[in-house]
């Protein structure tokens, strides 16, 4: 049994432009059918910037938090430097006091589940630690390209998480496959030249399709939990089809929710998003949070409430 | 693999006249054969061939009507 640990609080903020798919781009509204987006959120301002807006409402929220965090993993993808640390440079945005550990953790859709992973290895240390993720691939995006403009949005997440013993980590399995890399990527562009986010969408697919079911058994079967016995299943986001198709795979869940039609794939905030509308419930259930795409990675976690499940 | 049955599915995920579709067709000469047309492509044979991409994974880079067909009927179809 590992660390017990809350999920207190999760805010967000997504890009201030919301473009309806059918207005926007009226000659990609076929697609609408396949990725399920009907909204994309896009920003102006920097991923720090986008993430500072997210961290102010959760102190603002949770005043507490100003000098009580102790800990703040910056999950990104988005760098508004080379250097220092975006965590560095949120530390002081946000006004969190200095006393605080505060590291990146550079990785995409996997990356809120990852940081999970470590807050919850942390929390009895740090007692109350926060979780930002943000990203702005709509920046990094060729728009014609339709399998990229349709889907990815602007977003960022905060959540806190304390050492108020409610939740444990009852299973996780982790995967990381860098000779995918080729499958989604972004260069740094060399001087005078454009570089744009590519994405082989059918390879991205077909390895989530592969890999994420045969992960969540895994975790089942660790857990020792029936599926049945999961109340939620937080999917990242990352299109319909994927969804869709990982969903059929697991009838017995309870709910597996999904908010991709007005949100769009905010890439690391998707879970935390989804997540912030089922909070009250959370502490006091079973869930499988799993993250997957770029790296290409997945990280996949049952949470559950060991009191709870010692009463059944 | 009868190609015209091939041809025929492909011109499905597109959503295109299955006249517009040759034998010779590839993402580079039909506009709607992009990154999301070619999922559409996969998601298609799925359907149809009882999920063939799992067992067959280099379906995701054969983005070519020959390609695909070549490789449906080295696995049988």
């Amino acid at each position: 049994m590992g660390d017990r640990f809350a999920i207190e609080d999760i805010q967000f903020v997504l890009g201030e432009h919301a473009l309806v798919i059918r207005d926007k781009f009226p000659e990609f509204a076929k697609v609408i059918e396949k990725t399920g987006i009907e909204v994309v959120h896009e920003t102006n301002l920097t991923a720090i910037e986008l993430a500072n807006l997210a961290l102010k409402k959760l102190l603002d929220a949770n005043p507490i938090l100003r000098e009580g965090a102790s800990c703040l993993l910056y999950v990104s993808q988005s760098p508004d430097n080379y250097l220092p640390s975006g965590a560095c440079t949120l530390q002081n945005l946000s006004g969190l006091h200095t006393s605080i550990l505060a590291f990146d953790i550079g990785q995409g859709c996997s990356g809120f589940v990852q940081a999970l992973t470590v807050a919850a290895k942390l929390v009895n240390y740090f007692e109350n630690i926060v979780i930002v993720c943000a990203d702005t691939y709509r920046s990094k995006l060729d728009r014609s390209d339709r399998s990229t403009s349709t889907v990815f949005s602007d977003g960022a997440s905060a959540t806190w998480i304390s050492n108020r013993p409610k939740l444990e980590i009852l299973a996780e399995s982790h995967s990381t496959d860098g000779s995918g890399g080729k499958y989604l990527y972004h260069k740094i562009p060399k001087i005078g030249e454009n570089s744009h986010l590519v994405m082989s969408g059918a390879d991205v697919l077909l390895f989530t399709r592969r890999v994420v079911p045969m992960e969540i058994e895994i975790v089942l079967t660790n857990s020792g939990l029936p599926a049945s016995e999961i109340s939620y299943c937080f999917l990242h986001q990352a299109s319909k089809l994927v969804l869709d198709g990982l969903a059929s795979k697991f009838n017995d869940i309870k709910c597996i929710p999904s908010n991709i039609s007005q949100i769009g794939n905010t890439v690391s905030s998707t879970i935390p998003i989804l997540m912030s509308e089922y909070l009250m419930h959370i502490n006091e259930s079973v869930s499988i949070l799993s993250g997957f795409g770029v790296g290409l990675s997945t990280a996949t976690l049952v949470l559950g409430n060991t009191e709870l499940l010692a009463k059944c | 693999m009868n190609i015209n049955v091939l041809i025929k599915e492909i011109a499905e995920a597109l959503e295109l006249p299955e006249s517009t579709i040759t034998p010779e067709s590839d993402h580079t000469t039909i506009e709607e054969w992009d990154s999301l047309g070619h999922i559409s492509i996969l998601s298609r044979l799925d359907l149809t061939f009882d999920n063939i991409t799992e067992r067959v994974p280099d379906l995701a880079t054969a983005m070519s009507v020959a390609e695909i067909c070549q490789l449906l009927s080295n696995n049988g179809l």
